[in-house]
């Protein structure tokens, strides 16, 4: 998987910088046509989760409590912004402390399901956030990408591609 | 591969503006005192040592209603405040706006100096000066100009 | 302002204030107590306003005989300094604690021992206590003990 890790202007703060990525080959980012695949039918559940980033960026951080953990593999910091068991949306990110999130895509959660393995939408969302994740530890082991001194933004090439890891 | 110390490049997206600015002042209002609350809450527990099922006993609900309350997505009744700040023995109002001075060190040292140069010799005889009994007393008064002056009495 | 430049951190630092909040001089009412031989309690209590970027340093001297049974003199002081860039410097970490660096606590530590040396030179100039002066002291010595805010 080729991608951009890229900032969002909208919702990136003093107390948190938000990120998500951009597929090679396209132009939005994930999180864009969650919103843009949604927008129709949970105009409201959007506006209050756009609304919750902008303070989680700008105002509180990113703290854990405000996210569903254990959404990946153990310690990838895959988790999910949390949702209300009678909310109709599921919005799945990567957590780095209080101060960096990266915003990936996600779904309706059909109230049938368990876990997100049991949904092709959900499951498309968690995966591509896992490898992600598993993307970026390796390159922050190698060298590659690199916190910054304050620890809120990541730096070096955010441009990943499959040779580089 | 070598970190070029580059940050991410900044990405403005028309669906997350688009989105924001449908929200309303208090929406917006709403939603920030929401999770505002919900983090002070989670630093008072926190503070106190407790985890949320020893919280959840102290105001005698499920945990998983904890979670929800600490999630930002809670709409606080005050009933429900008020059942929050007594298990924390606060009162409500502090649960909105935390004490403004946080004290974060306090110490004490106690040093000897010795054989210091009495430059200065008092010549007044050794005696108990302390007192706070004076046969003098001073007032103001207003003079018929509107002057306020001081009088000394002697009693 | 004064832009600190240090290893761990940058701080831009102001003094904004200097309170005196208490200052005294007791002659002692008997010979037998020594003039020349003193003891120095010093308290000093650190606090911050993160609301306001300020930091108070209040530091309360008393100066005693060498029994520790008669206090000779007192001061007490408060130093407030302005952070601009509180935020950057300061962290506050989750059950609220704030996260000062050791070195710009030993800055400011340092800073308000050299302003009470000053003032209670000039508030005991001329009496008993006139060569009581504040010893050098290493802002190491008052090892922080953080209190976690309530």
């Amino acid at each position: 998987m080729n991608y951009e890790i890229v900032e969002l202007e909208g919702f990136s703060g003093n107390k948190a910088t938000i990120y998500s990525i951009i597929l090679d080959g396209d132009e939005d980012t994930l999180f864009d046509h969650f919103v843009n695949e949604n927008i129709d039918k949970y105009r409201s559940e959007l506006k209050f989760i756009a609304s919750r980033l902008q303070v989680i960026g700008q105002i509180t951080g990113a703290r854990d409590k405000f996210f569903k953990h254990n959404e990946g593999k153990p310690g990838d910091g895959v988790c999910a912004l949390y949702d209300e068991p009678d909310s109709n949306l599921r919005l799945y990110c990567i957590r780095y402390g209080n101060v960096a999130i990266i915003l990936g895509g996600g779904g309706p959660k059909p109230p049938e399901i368990l876990a997100w393995q049991q949904d092709e939408k959900l499951k498309a969302g968690a995966e591509k956030m896992i490898q992600v994740s598993k993307d970026i530890i390796e390159l922050l082991q190698s060298g590659s990408l690199e916190w910054s001194k304050d620890g809120s933004q990541l730096t070096g090439n955010l441009l990943i591609t499959d040779n580089e890891e | 591969m070598k970190n070029n110390n580059k940050t991410a490049r900044k990405y403005k997206s028309s669906a997350i503006s688009g989105l924001l600015t449908e929200i309303s002042p208090v929406e917006k209002l709403q939603i920030t005192t929401r999770m505002s609350l919900a983090a002070r809450l989670d630093d008072l527990i926190i503070a106190r040592g407790w985890g949320k099922s020893e919280f959840a006993e102290k105001v005698n609900k499920h945990p998983s209603e904890i979670t929800k309350w600490l999630s930002g997505t809670q709409n606080f009744t005050i009933d429900i405040l008020s059942e929050i700040a007594l298990a924390l023995n606060l009162p409500v109002g502090e649960l909105f706006a935390p004490k403004q001075i946080q004290v974060i060190n306090k110490a004490h040292i106690l040093i000897t100096v010795k054989q210091v140069e009495p430059t200065i010799k008092y010549v007044t005889p050794y005696g108990d000066f302390v007192g706070d009994v004076s046969n003098y007393h001073s007032g103001n008064y207003k003079d018929a100009e509107g002057w306020s002056t001081s009088r000394i009495y002697y009693s | 302002m004064s832009q600190i430049k240090h290893k761990e951190f940058n701080v831009d630092l102001q003094m904004k204030s200097i309170e005196l909040l208490k200052s005294s001089i007791t002659m002692p009412s008997t010979p037998e107590v020594s003039l020349t031989n003193f003891n120095f309690n010093i308290n000093l209590e650190s606090k911050a306003d993160a609301t306001n970027k300020i930091l108070f340093v209040i530091v309360s001297v008393e100066i005693r005989s060498s029994d520790q049974n008669h206090v000779l003199g007192s001061l007490a002081v408060s130093c407030i300094y302005g952070i601009p860039n509180f935020d950057d410097v300061i962290k506050i970490k989750e059950g609220g604690k704030l996260n000062i660096p050791k070195g710009l606590s030993e800055i400011l530590i340092s800073i308000s021992i050299s302003t009470v040396r000053g003032i209670m030179f000039s508030s005991f100039r001329g009496t008993f206590l006139h060569n009581a002066f504040l010893p050098i002291i290493d802002p190491q010595s008052f090892s922080p003990a953080v209190i976690v805010a309530e």
